[in-house]
Parts: structure tokens; C-alpha cells; sequence
């Protein structure tokens, strides 16, 4: 543990963890765009500015990617050239995405002007280049099946070669994480459109109702991960499939079996019951996670 | 060549080339650094080649193809130096540490020729060579007092100068180890394993030593070697950066083409202080040459047992490797440089700090990453000791840096001064003044990411801290004058859209403010900013200063800050008076022709293509304002200043 004040007030962190996870366990408001739990720390957006104060010197720095590994570090989160920072990269963002509501959230709440700085670009467009979208795909699902293409003002987002990504299975965490909603997502026809990437990728039926669950490599991908990850049945929360009469007559989820089927959340619950119902009453009480 | 098992094998391998080279009488060095062979030095230096196997000579005359002098607006240069009297420095070759008087650099002796042509071969060989003659019409001649210099270090360009790191390039030619060697080439590796064991000692002696990163950034490299040295971990590696990117820089260039051994040599000695076993030497593509002699290099010293397993019989392994860059101004950002070593896309993404590379830098371990110029310092500062590397500079700045003096300026080339002269000193003493009596007006340091100093700066001395007390930095050594026909909004717009260019995209205000700020800059260009413009300009600069995420977001801004601190005046006159006092802004000027001064002799007809200009002969033409592209086509063939900028 590691002693860090934060607007002139002590505590105890873990050492290690980054300014921002301290400021926020405390109840500190930092802004974010691009920070998410479930990611290594991007450092895009910088709206999540922090002041460090070294007895002379002063340093703004992004609270995200910063470690606490020393004690005594002095953080300000709102000074004057914090908040003028943060304030004039929320207006650059809004001068690239004028249209996004999240932004214009912010920027009412702070009380700028959301009209400081012209649109230089399209007055369409939605992504801020937070970078969740790429990191997410890489770090989270492992696929890489987006980047960034080009470099500076022409930065974008991008599967590879503007086609449909061959490693994208279409689970939409792009579109889950996307604070600003850029990433589309549409299904039709028993198929699931993620437009920015240009992926078209089939759907997987529920087998008990018949409503589109996922896409088909989705179910795959995950039907491969819980096998290489080699989990006891027990400790996983299978998303889509179980094989029910299997529970019924062992007592436990199967890991690979072909008689698994694919269902929704809400017939894989009915399904469950009406097994557990039917078994003999002294079999009832088996765990069913 | 067989390996050299130990130090003392070094030692008789040194005498015995020094012996060697002593049985010539002559030796002729030809500049072939990238701005000589430019002007035809390869042609100079095959047709030296020729006529002294012609002339069977080759037992008593040494031809040297050497790297860059740093005097290219002269070039090709060649230097004759003859056995007693233009010996430059008799002890150089035993690796005594008293060998050098304090501060003069390595320079040459030998008669000094420049602008040499291929047909001037012959006679400079038969007059300087075999005779003790001069050939008196290819000496340098100043041209401000039309003075003729015989030797190298009587050029004030040179005399002004303290060669610390270059002077060797004109003394050796860059493919031979051998020749590295013969000027005490490796004695500081020798130094570091028979007498300063310990890591520990190498890391004090740099410390001594004041020397600081030369990259730009200025931190102290014995405590980057310090901090890598105590850092854990399973392998350590050391980088070179010599992805030099600013425009107009060559100064690592010059020092990897003309000198790769001494880059190598301070590599090793790193890597030991350090305790790396791994090293590479980022390179840019657009280098060939650079490439060349640094792969050239590596080899040779892999067969000579400096680099390798057991270097010179120690029980210390160091490899390096040549990574190539390609074309990326951000990857000279040193966690950028990283990622493009681990192969990762193409378009670098700089890496949150800290943790720190010394910490974790390549694949996560503990790496130590310095510019070509620094690791150059050290064998020299081990030769001879921190003490004597810290008795020249200022207080917190020690040493030389190298300074690529371009823009409008008489001598051009690279110039290698002590830390703490004033800018006054490096450009009109070293630089020869500006050309054709024009006036001083700023001066642009630390390349485009550095700051515009005007002339009541000029007596600043050129340290880290002073330079960034006025807004600008050391930067990579850019250094371009300018004149009084510079506009400095025009040119901080130049500068900034480099920076723009080369951006990544990854942080908000790199990417966004600089797209901003060029598109106000474009307003003051045009004559159509406002008031509230300066201060939008003033804050997204601050703003994009405070907030970016790596260097070169931080220190992009700088042009339009210092032009704004120094220059505001420049920048009102663009939007209350909607016009360019340097006559440089094409939509604020218009071309006027003064009919008192204009003889009517019809070139500016002839030479306008927008046909604004009319006029029949023995007529003074008339400029039409509405057809004018302000292309400045009439005023450039005009021999009377008959066309006047308003």
C-alpha cells in the first residue's frame, strides 16, 4: 500500500494502480472517454487530466496510465490548467464530432461553448478515435480484427483493407464499448451488419424459440475458449449452450457434447427447470452453476 | 583478420597499423559524406584512385574516402596532409587519456582544399602531394574579407569550433576498422575491462562526465544508465535512436556514415555499464549509406572479437542488430521507437509513461535508449575521464553539441560548439553572418518542434536550461536562420504543418489542436483572422503543450508559441492592417512595378505566365492585380528593382 493525497487529502492505495482507480475509489469525478475497467489504459482521449505536483515542478498528466508506485505523490484534480485543458480537449472533440450526445453532455454540464472551434471535418461523423473499438477486439476477444489505418488528422478506424475482417465473429463488443455509438450494428434477415467494418455474418438460432441469439462464430469462439481455457464445467456460466438432459442424468454441464444445444438466456432458463422438475426429488437439490 | 582474444592483442594490432601507416609520406582524404558526394566527391575521390595507381604511388600516398567534414556548402573537400608536419596528433593512437588538449577536438592540419573538381585531381596531387606546393585557387576564401586559409583549423568556420565528436570523420575512412583503430579507436572498451570493472565505475564516470541526452530531451544519461543499471530483469537491451527525422538535421547522419565505430564502441561500453546483452541501432531507410557503413561496421567487429561472446576474452557478450525505420517522424520519440522494433504497426502508438523504458522498454524489459550523439561521447569521456568532458560547456549543460546551420547563412554544414556559446557567436562567427548584407531576424533551434528566437536573443547561450527558458529547446541540433524577408506567421504555419504531418492521431489535442491551430493559422495567411483568433490560438497551443500524450504533441506547438511571444506584432499586422510586413503572405501583397525605376525592357512580360503583365515595348507595362498569382516570377528577372511587394 502506498500513501497518494489527492486534493489535499491522504489514502492508502494499492501500489500499482493508476491514479484515476484511485481518485475514483475515493469519489473523486474524473471525466473519461476512452478509459474502460475492462482494458489496459488507452491514454487517448485525454480528458482524464490530472495535476502532479512536485514541489517546484507541476505536471499535467493523464490520471489513467499514470501507476502509483512511489509514496507521496501530490494529485490536483481540478486546477485552472487542468480544467482549461480538459476543456479545450473536449471542444476539439466536439469540433470533430459536433453531432455526438455524450460530448454534448459534457460540454453543457462544464459550461462551454459547444460552438468554440469550427467542424473542420464531416459534421457527421461519430467517432471521437477513442481507440475502446480496437483494444477491445484485441485484449478482450482476442481477434484483432480491427486497427487504426492511416496516421494524424486522417487517423480512423478500419478493418483490414476497408473488406470484411476474416477474424471478425461479430459479437459487437465494438459497438458494446463505443461511448459515442459510432460503431453500427444491425441484424436483418438472420443476419448481423457491423457497418463501420463491413462485417456480414449469419446468425445462430435459438433452437427452442427460434430468435436470433448470436452470430454463429460467436457461439464458436466462445465454445472454444471455455475448451481451451479447460474450466471445471462448474465454474462457467455457459452463454448460450447447455445440454440439458446431460445435467439431467450426470448432474453436471457437459464441456463438449454434441447433443448441446443453442439457446437464448430465456429458454435455456425454462429448459433448465422443466429438467430439474422432471428428475426423481432426490436429485433436485444438484447445483445448477 | 583473426579475432583479438585480449586487450593486449588490441594494443599490438594498434602499433602495428599506426606503424604502418607512418611508411607513407602523404595522405589524401576526399569528403564522401552525403552532401560532398552530392556535389560530385565520388567522382574526385575514383579519380584520385586513378592516377595514383597510374602513377604507381600507392606505397607512399594513403587515399582516405572519409565521412562528412561538415563544411558541405564547400564541398567536395579534400585534405592533404603530409607525414611530420601535418601529423595531427602523434599520441592519438596509444589511448593515453593526456593525448588531447582540453577542448581543441581531433582537427586537421593538412592543407585544406574546397569546391575540388575531378580535373583538379592531378595537379593537387603533383603540387601538394609529391612537391610541398599549394594549390592557391582551391583554398577557402572568405567571403566577406576574400582571406585564403591553407589548413582546415584556420578556417574560421572550423576555428570557431570545438570537434569533439566529428573532427575523427575527416581522419578516417568509415569502412575500415582499421583506420578507427589508428586514432585510439576501441581503447575506451579496453579501458572499461582492464581498469573500470565495475558497471558501477562506467555509470560514474558518465555521471561525472555531465553528459545529457542529445536526443532533444536533455536528461542526464548517467542517471538513465543508473536508473537501467539497477533495474531487473531477465535481459537488458540498449537502443540506439538514429531515426533522425527534422528537416535539414544530419548530424547523426554524418556521425553514422563518417564514424559508425565510434557509435559502436560507446554502444558496448552502455550495454556493459548497464548489463545489457542485446542491442539495436534504429536506423531510418531514407540512410542508406548510413546503413551501409553501419552494417559494414558490425561486421567488422564481429570478426574482430569487439562485439559478440566474450568480447576481447572478458566473460561480457553484447550483439547489435540494425533495425530500420520506416519514414515515421514520431518514431524518433523514443517509446514509439520501441513499438517499431517489436514490429508492431506500422504507425507507431507512443506508450503511456511511466513505467519508464529503463524500467520497461523493449518486450517489457529494462532498456536503455540514447541518441547517436550520446553514445559518440562516450568513448572519449572513458579514454579520458568525466572530468575532462566536464571542464567544457556551462554549468548544467557539459560538452559540444552539433548544430546542422542551415537557412540564410554563409558557411551552411554542420558545426560542432561548446555548450554555452552564444547564438550570436554560432552564427556570425561560425556561420559567416548572413549573405548579401541582409538583416538577422530570428533564428529557428531545436527543429520543427523547437522555437523562433528573435535578435535581442541573440546573445543567449546555447545550453538546455536557456533554451527553454525561452521557449525553445536543443531539440535534435536544428538550427535555420532567418532574414528580414521571413514572415513568422508563415513560418510558424510551415513548421506546424511538419508536426501535423507527422502526428500519429492517437491523443485528442496532437491530432485535433493541430488541425485547429493550422486552420487558424490559415486565417492569419489569408488576412481574415479576428482578434479573438490570437487568443484561441494562444490557448489551443497551451492546451495541446499541457495535455499531449508524448513529446512530440508536447513540443509542436512551440513555433506558434515563440513567434507568438516574440513576433505578436507580425501577427496583428496580419488581420488590422491585412498586411505581411515581410511581403510573404501571397493574398496579403500585391506586386507593384515603380515606372520611375522601370526601363520598359519587356522581361517581366516575358516572364509572367499568369499574363498579368502587359505592356507593349519601350512601354512601361502595366500589372494586372486580378490575373497576379504573386508568384514573384517579374521581380526575380528584374534588373532594377522596377517591382516593388507591397
Amino acid at each position: 500500500m502506498v500513501t497518494i493525497t489527492i486534493n489535499g487529502l491522504d489514502f492508502k492505495v494499492r501500489e500499482g494502480s493508476t491514479i484515476l482507480e484511485a481518485a475514483r475509489k475515493n469519489g473523486f469525478e474524473i471525466p473519461t472517454l476512452c478509459h474502460h475497467e475492462a482494458l489496459e489504459p488507452i491514454g487517448s482521449c485525454r480528458l482524464c487530466l490530472v495535476e502532479l505536483d512536485f514541489g517546484e515542478n507541476k505536471d499535467v498528466v493523464s490520471s489513467c496510465t499514470y501507476p502509483i508506485e512511489v509514496d507521496g505523490l501530490v494529485v490536483r484534480t481540478e486546477t485552472p490548467a487542468v480544467l482549461q485543458a480538459r476543456k479545450m480537449n473536449l471542444s476539439l472533440l466536439l469540433g470533430r464530432c459536433p453531432g455526438v450526445k455524450c460530448l454534448q453532455d459534457l460540454a453543457y454540464s462544464w459550461w462551454i461553448d459547444i460552438t468554440a472551434l469550427p467542424v473542420l471535418g464531416d459534421y457527421n461523423e461519430e467517432c471521437i478515435l477513442c481507440g475502446r473499438c480496437v483494444s477491445v477486439c484485441r485484449e478482450a476477444i482476442g481477434k484483432d480484427a480491427i486497427s487504426f489505418a492511416f496516421r494524424g488528422v486522417d487517423r480512423q478506424v478500419r478493418s483490414p483493407f476497408d473488406q470484411q475482417p476474416e477474424d471478425c465473429i461479430g459479437c459487437a463488443a465494438c459497438a458494446y464499448l463505443c461511448p459515442t455509438g459510432a460503431v453500427k450494428v444491425t441484424e436483418e434477415e438472420g443476419r448481423r451488419f457491423i457497418a463501420p467494418w463491413k462485417s456480414d455474418l449469419p446468425l445462430a438460432r435459438c433452437e427452442g424459440c427460434g430468435i436470433p441469439v448470436a452470430t454463429v462464430d460467436t457461439s464458436d469462439c466462445v465454445d472454444q475458449k471455455i475448451q481451451e481455457a479447460g474450466l471445471p464445467p462448474e465454474s462457467l456460466r455457459p452463454l448460450f449452450k447447455t445440454g440439458v438432459s446431460e445435467i439431467a442424468s450426470t448432474g453436471s454441464v457437459p464441456v463438449k457434447s454434441d447433443e448441446r444445444e443453442l439457446l437464448c438466456p430465456r429458454c435455456r432458463r425454462r429448459r433448465v427447470t422443466e429438467s430439474v422438475a422432471r428428475l426423481p426429488r432426490e436429485k433436485q437439490d444438484l447445483p445448477l452453476r | 583478420m583473426s579475432r583479438l582474444n585480449n586487450i593486449a592483442e588490441l594494443e599490438g594490432k594498434r602499433r602495428e597499423i599506426i606503424a604502418g601507416d607512418k611508411e607513407k609520406t602523404a595522405a589524401v582524404a576526399v569528403c564522401c559524406g552525403t552532401g560532398c558526394s552530392a556535389s560530385g566527391a565520388r567522382d574526385v575521390a575514383a579519380e584520385f584512385e586513378r592516377l595514383i595507381t597510374e602513377k604507381k604511388l600507392a606505397v607512399q600516398v594513403k587515399t582516405r574516402v572519409t565521412g562528412c567534414h561538415g563544411f558541405c556548402e564547400q564541398g567536395p573537400l579534400v585534405v592533404v596532409e603530409k607525414a611530420g608536419s601535418s601529423e595531427p596528433d602523434d599520441n592519438a593512437g596509444s589511448g593515453d587519456s593526456n593525448a588531447h588538449s582540453a577542448g581543441a577536438g581531433p582537427g586537421s592540419k593538412g592543407l585544406f582544399y574546397c569546391r575540388v573538381k575531378p580535373e583538379d585531381a592531378g595537379e593537387i596531387l603533383e603540387t601538394s602531394v609529391l612537391k610541398d606546393g599549394v594549390v592557391d585557387r582551391l583554398l577557402y576564401n572568405d567571403p566577406v574579407t576574400g582571406e585564403k586559409f591553407r589548413s582546415e583549423n584556420e578556417v574560421p568556420f572550423y576555428a570557431h569550433q570545438s570537434r569533439m565528436l566529428m573532427g575523427y570523420n575527416g581522419r578516417l575512412d568509415p569502412g575500415k576498422i582499421e583506420d578507427y583503430l589508428s586514432v585510439g579507436g576501441y581503447s575506451g572498451l579496453a579501458k572499461v575491462l582492464k581498469d573500470l570493472v565495475q558497471p558501477e565505475d562506467v555509470v560514474n564516470e558518465i555521471e561525472i562526465s555531465g553528459l545529457r541526452g542529445r536526443g532533444g530531451g536533455g536528461y542526464p544519461a548517467g542517471s538513465k544508465w543508473e536508473l537501467c543499471r539497477r533495474a531487473e530483469g531477465e535481459a537488458k537491451y540498449v537502443v540506439c535512436n538514429a531515426d533522425e527525422g527534422d528537416p535539414g538535421c544530419f548530424q547523426d547522419r554524418s556521425l553514422l556514415e563518417g564514424n559508425p565505430h565510434l557509435v559502436l564502441e560507446g554502444m558496448i561500453i552502455a550495454a556493459y555499464a548497464v548489463g545489457a546483452s542485446e542491442g539495436y541501432i534504429y536506423i531510418r531507410n531514407e540512410y542508406p549509406l548510413a546503413l551501409k557503413q553501419v552494417a559494414t561496421a558490425l561486421e567488422q567487429a564481429y570478426e574482430w572479437g569487439l562485439l559478440g561472446d566474450n568480447i576481447l576474452g572478458s566473460d561480457f557478450s553484447f550483439r547489435i542488430r540494425i533495425s530500420r525505420g520506416g519514414g515515421a517522424f514520431v518514431c524518433g520519440e523514443e517509446t514509439a521507437l520501441l513499438s517499431s522494433i517489436e514490429g508492431l504497426t506500422g504507425e507507431p502508438n507512443p506508450r503511456p509513461r511511466p513505467p519508464y523504458p529503463t524500467t520497461k522498454g523493449l518486450w517489457g524489459l529494462p532498456t536503455l535508449i540514447n541518441n547517436v550523439k550520446t553514445l559518440a561521447a562516450v568513448p572519449e569521456i572513458i579514454r579520458k575521464g568525466g572530468s575532462w568532458h566536464a571542464a567544457t560547456g556551462t554549468d548544467t549543460s557539459k560538452g559540444t553539441m552539433i548544430f546542422s546551420l542551415t537557412g540564410k547563412v554563409n558557411n551552411t554544414g554542420l558545426v560542432e560548439v561548446p555548450m554555452g556559446m552564444t547564438l550570436r557567436e554560432l552564427i556570425f562567427d561560425v556561420g559567416g553572418g548572413l549573405p548579401e548584407g541582409r538583416t538577422f531576424k530570428a533564428v529557428q533551434t531545436g527543429g520543427p518542434a523547437g522555437g523562433c528566437l528573435p535578435a535581442e536573443m541573440l546573445d543567449l547561450p546555447i545550453d538546455y536550461e536557456k533554451l527553454r527558458e525561452a521557449g525553445s529547446i536543443m531539440g535534435s541540433g536544428g538550427m535555420i536562420v532567418m532574414d528580414e524577408g521571413t514572415c513568422m506567421v508563415d513560418v510558424a504555419r510551415y513548421f506546424l504543418s511538419f508536426t501535423v504531418d507527422e502526428s500519429c492521431g492517437k491523443c485528442t489535442p496532437c491530432r485535433e489542436g493541430g488541425k485547429q491551430m493550422l486552420a487558424l493559422l490559415d486565417k492569419f495567411v489569408h488576412g481574415t483572422a479576428l482578434e479573438r483568433d490570437l487568443s484561441m490560438l494562444f490557448e489551443l497551443a497551451t492546451a495541446m503543450q499541457n495535455s499531449s500524450l508524448c513529446a512530440l504533441g508536447k513540443l509542436a506547438p512551440n513555433p506558434v508559441l515563440t513567434t507568438l511571444r516574440y513576433f505578436e506584432d507580425e501577427y496583428r499586422s496580419h488581420f488590422q492592417q491585412w498586411r505581411c510586413p515581410a511581403g510573404v503572405c501571397r493574398p496579403l501583397i500585391s506586386y507593384i512595378i515603380d515606372e520611375d525605376a522601370c526601363t520598359a525592357c519587356g522581361r517581366c512580360v516575358e516572364a509572367c505566365l499568369a499574363g498579368a503583365i502587359t505592356g507593349e515595348k519601350d512601354e512601361v507595362p502595366v500589372l494586372d492585380d486580378q490575373l497576379c498569382t504573386r508568384c514573384g516570377a517579374c521581380r526575380d528577372v528584374c534588373r532594377f528593382s522596377a517591382i516593388i511587394v507591397e
